[in-house]
């Protein structure tokens, strides 16, 4: 589980310390930070896991406008099985023109070191902490990503697998082609490729497929199932079968469903297939596209995953259908003064309790 | 389009709906049957949120009941004062807006746990409790839900005796729930 996320000099996020709960709903004005907040977790989780270069990204364009500092830091502490892990990156300019490069990048287990890459070096350390080697490293990316399971790492291994699940989506059905070449192993944030994701996702675990299938007959009129039809060499098509009142069956291909049935399947598989295996999932305006009546019956599903499971779940929306449900209990607002740098209050609420949670936002008054 | 919603619930606080929830599950009734009415936004102020709500809810109610099967839960805490207190507050709300009384027959549930839901919520675990402490703050309280809910659900069918730690307000709510049919 996330359980602290520290920035420091990325856009509008300076000396910025968020801790969240297994359930969230993060609310905030248009311009409060929560995008930058879920754009930095995707570069973390991109960057330090899944080991893409410094190239890939806008990095030193997006230190905070209004400070001086070279430096950006950027934290995460994870409660894992077993223990606590705090991971830091510290990223800095070098050279003419400035380009990127790491200053330090670590990351400690219950407050002992069993990673450091330093001025260009890596210091590994085995399961019981002690020193095993040294090298050189590239410095343009993380040597974190770079680093193979063994016998003798597997605490830090552990780590590294968790962030690269770390699931960040900001569902877009526009792009979304019914055709898989093959099976993709991870999910892109606008799920893409979200064809082959579920492709892979079927095979590694049938029976979560079977209670996605059997959310979606509740959600979607004569939904009957999803099926990956062969179209080539290696090639699956993703279709949706539906059935009719005088008995028959149509079948869409996905990219012919309509972009709020793609959302929900989307949600489901999420549901299903990531949040109730324990993951952390973070969703960007997960309402968009749903019809209204859809939005309870999958914050419920949700609401019990999270409560009977390990899973956790941040949602950041203005829905008031969200709001209304979940910002009592679980909502927390990202703030800021003046066009400053976020912060993060809890959600008070209406102690008159003349108003809802969404009304109250409505009119500005949640801060008052 | 997903089949229309059967049960509506009013409540006080997410531990209430969560409750009704899942005894309506146990009845056989899926998340796209229940219609959970925006919770308060505040904290420690449920119970005047409901009261506020409830005279709407059974207009609403009645306006649909005659051409569809519809239910209607208010789960509302009598804290410090008793059952048949809240009971008439919510029938002088009716009064108040030219509302008649509710009726044997209208599937109108009134779940009313005194001292609050999570009295019940240990009652039902077969906790010793009684309606005077208030055990609002217990730790633990949400993981005994889902099994309070089967538990009142085996009390509340026919010809089923409750045993006799059953607190008075869930053996008032026994008939209540009922209703459901």
């Amino acid at each position: 589980m996330l359980t602290r996320l520290y920035i420091d000099n990325y856009r509008c996020l300076v000396n910025f310390e968020h801790r969240p709960a297994r359930k969230e709903l993060i609310l905030g004005r248009n311009g409060s930070g929560k995008t930058s907040f879920l754009d930095a977790l995707l570069f973390l989780r991109e960057f330090s896991a899944e080991g893409r270069s410094f190239e890939h990204f806008l990095v030193l364009s997006q230190r905070t406008r209004w400070l001086d500092r070279p430096e950006q830091t950027f934290e995460i502490d994870a409660e894992l099985s077993g223990g606590s892990y705090v991971y830091r990156l510290v990223i800095e300019p070098f050279g003419d023109p400035p380009r990127p490069r790491v200053r330090s990048e670590t990351v400690h287990f219950d407050g002992k070191p069993i990673f450091e890459f330093k001025t260009g070096e890596v210091h590994l350390y085995n399961d019981q902490f002690k020193h095993k080697v040294a090298y050189d490293f590239d410095p343009n990316r993380s040597a974190l990503a770079m680093i193979a399971p063994r016998v003798d790492n597997l605490l830090l291994v552990r780590f590294k697998e968790w962030l690269a699940t770390l699931y960040c989506f900001r569902i877009n059905p526009f792009r979304m082609p019914a055709r898989a070449e093959g099976e993709s192993l991870s999910s892109n944030a606008d799920l893409s490729n979200f064809a082959a994701w579920y492709r892979h996702l079927l095979q590694a675990d049938p029976k979560q497929n079977a209670a996605m299938l059997h959310s979606l007959r509740e959600s979607l009129d004569g939904f009957s199932f999803l099926r990956l039809e062969p179209a080539g060499e290696n090639v699956r098509v993703l279709a949706a079968e539906f059935s009719q009142k005088d008995g028959g069956a149509s079948k869409f291909y996905f990219n012919e469903l309509s972009d709020g049935q793609r959302c929900l399947i989307c949600l489901y598989t999420i549901l299903h297939f990531v949040l109730a295996k324990g993951s952390t999932v973070i969703l960007d305006e997960p309402d968009n596209f749903l019809s209204l009546r859809e939005i309870q019956p999958w914050l419920t599903a949700v609401a019990v995953s999270i409560d009977e499971g390990q899973g956790q779940i941040i949602v950041i929306s203005h829905h008031p259908e969200f709001i209304n449900q979940w910002a009592p209990k679980s909502g927390v607002q990202f703030v800021r003064e003046g066009n400053g740098p976020v912060r993060v209050e809890q959600f008070r609420g209406d102690p008159d309790s003349c108003l809802s949670a969404s009304e109250l936002i409505a009119r500005g008054w949640e801060r008052e | 389009m997903s089949k229309p919603s059967q049960v509506v619930v009013l409540a006080e606080d997410q531990r209430h709906v969560r409750m009704v929830r899942h005894y309506l599950y146990r009845l056989g009734h899926t998340r796209h049957d229940i219609r959970v009415e925006d919770l308060p936004s505040g904290r420690g102020c449920g119970e005047q949120w409901v009261r506020d709500r409830y005279a709407k809810a059974v207009r609403t109610y009645r306006g649909r009941s005659g051409r569809a099967k519809t239910a209607l839960i208010v789960a509302i805490d009598a804290d410090m004062g008793d059952v048949g207190r809240r009971v008439r507050q919510l029938r002088e709300a009716l009064e108040q807006r030219g509302l008649a009384a509710r009726t044997d027959v209208e599937v109108i549930v009134h779940l009313i746990p005194k001292r609050n839901v999570e009295t019940w919520i240990l009652c039902l675990n077969d906790r010793p409790v009684d309606e005077i402490s208030d055990y609002s703050g217990e730790a633990g309280v949400d993981g005994l839900i889902p099994r309070a809910a089967v538990t009142f659900f085996e009390w509340s069918r026919p010809n089923t005796t409750p045993p006799a730690h059953c607190v008075p307000s869930l053996l008032e709510a026994i008939p209540e729930i009922r209703r459901l049919g």
